[in-house]
């Protein structure tokens, strides 16, 4: 996925010093709401995907003159903040532990079911927390951004093969928990 | 839960404690910050490179003045021991003291053999093409005084006459 003519529009902006702090609000008012979510969606805590959230944009702005100008600027924005969730991640986890063992202590920052029983996106949510995080990234963006699989492995450097098969193994796998946790 | 409520999955979070008016609000902060941040940052760049700057400069001067210092004082140095040395040889002291009673330098009569001794080594050794153009003046000056006694006698002034 190529950059937008809006996204042209603002690189123009973001590489003239007078008007890059201009430019940088354009972004974040463009991508911040959904940078925020897929922060949370990766880190679940919601103080967490704040400081992510500030890290990604303090990150954006130091390193715009590093970006590309042929490059797609949502996927880079996206990158930075997927590595700065990966980074919360791996500060909860001790030397040697593998940030997919998370699962279940990210899972108990869920808010409780209700009375009626766990809705529907909350199971999902419960499904997703029991895949790899690599996996559970590359379903986020497929599915709740509905990002091209050209963005997502501009995002994630992986080929759009692999990321074809780990989003068809997450399905599956996701299925396989709903229907168990059904009730 | 039904497997009907399964198929109505949505694409919502389920977190109440984000909506949108808030998230939108954290990522206004969050980009104030990063601006507010970046200008400080810029700005202590701004002060650290000031600051190397200055730092290079003064210890640039530190150097100048303590190498100028070294040059000078090792010549006056030399010069005090050299004139320290001849006078402790005329009057055979172990020190040279200055018209006030101060000492100026320490100077033994084994200082006084080896001054001795490099002095003579000097006289023997090959002079350099600047000492040779001196002595040859020298020489000339001597011959001229020479002449001028022989024809003027020992008591003519050459400074008197010197046109």
């Amino acid at each position: 996925m190529s950059t937008t003519n809006a996204d042209i529009e603002l690189l123009r902006q973001l590489r003239d010093p007078s008007r890059r702090d201009e430019g940088f609000a354009t972004l974040m008012r463009r991508y911040g709401r959904r940078l925020y979510w897929h922060l949370r969606r990766i880190v679940v805590d919601h103080d967490d995907a704040e400081d992510a959230l500030q890290e990604t944009a303090i990150k954006v702005l130091d390193k715009l003159d590093d970006f590309r100008g042929d490059g797609d600027l949502m996927a880079w924005v996206y990158s930075i903040a997927t590595r700065e969730a990966l980074q919360t991640l791996r500060r909860r986890t001790s030397l040697f532990q593998s940030i997919d063992s998370l699962s279940d202590d990210l899972a108990s920052k869920l808010p409780a079911p209700a009375n009626d029983g766990p809705d529907a996106a909350l199971l999902l949510q419960r499904a997703l927390l029991r895949l790899p995080t690599t996996q559970r990234i590359a379903f986020n963006m497929r599915y709740y951004d509905e990002m091209p699989y050209e963005q997502i492995a501009a995002v994630t450097g992986k080929s759009v093969g692999s990321l074809k098969t780990s989003y068809h193994i997450a399905v599956e796998k996701i299925k396989e928990y709903l229907k168990a946790n059904a009730l | 839960m039904s497997q009907d409520n399964i198929n109505t999955l949505t694409r919502e979070m389920p977190f109440a404690d984000a909506d949108a008016a808030y998230v939108d609000s954290l990522v206004e902060r969050a980009t104030r910050r990063a601006i507010d941040g970046a200008a400080a940052r810029r700005s202590a760049r701004r002060r650290t490179l000031r600051r190397r700057w200055a730092v290079a400069a003064a210890a640039a001067a530190v150097a100048l003045v303590v190498t100028l210092a070294v040059f000078v004082t090792g010549r006056n140095a030399g010069n005090i021991a050299d004139s320290g040395a001849l006078l402790a040889a005329s009057t055979g002291a172990d020190s040279v003291r200055d018209e006030f009673g101060f000492a100026t330098i320490d100077y033994t009569a084994d200082d006084s053999a080896t001054l001795a001794t490099e002095t003579a080594a000097e006289a023997t050794a090959d002079p350099g093409p600047i000492d040779k153009f001196i002595n040859t003046l020298d020489e000339a000056d001597a011959e001229m005084l020479a002449s001028y006694a022989a024809r003027f006698g020992d008591e003519y002034d050459i400074d008197d006459n010197y046109i």
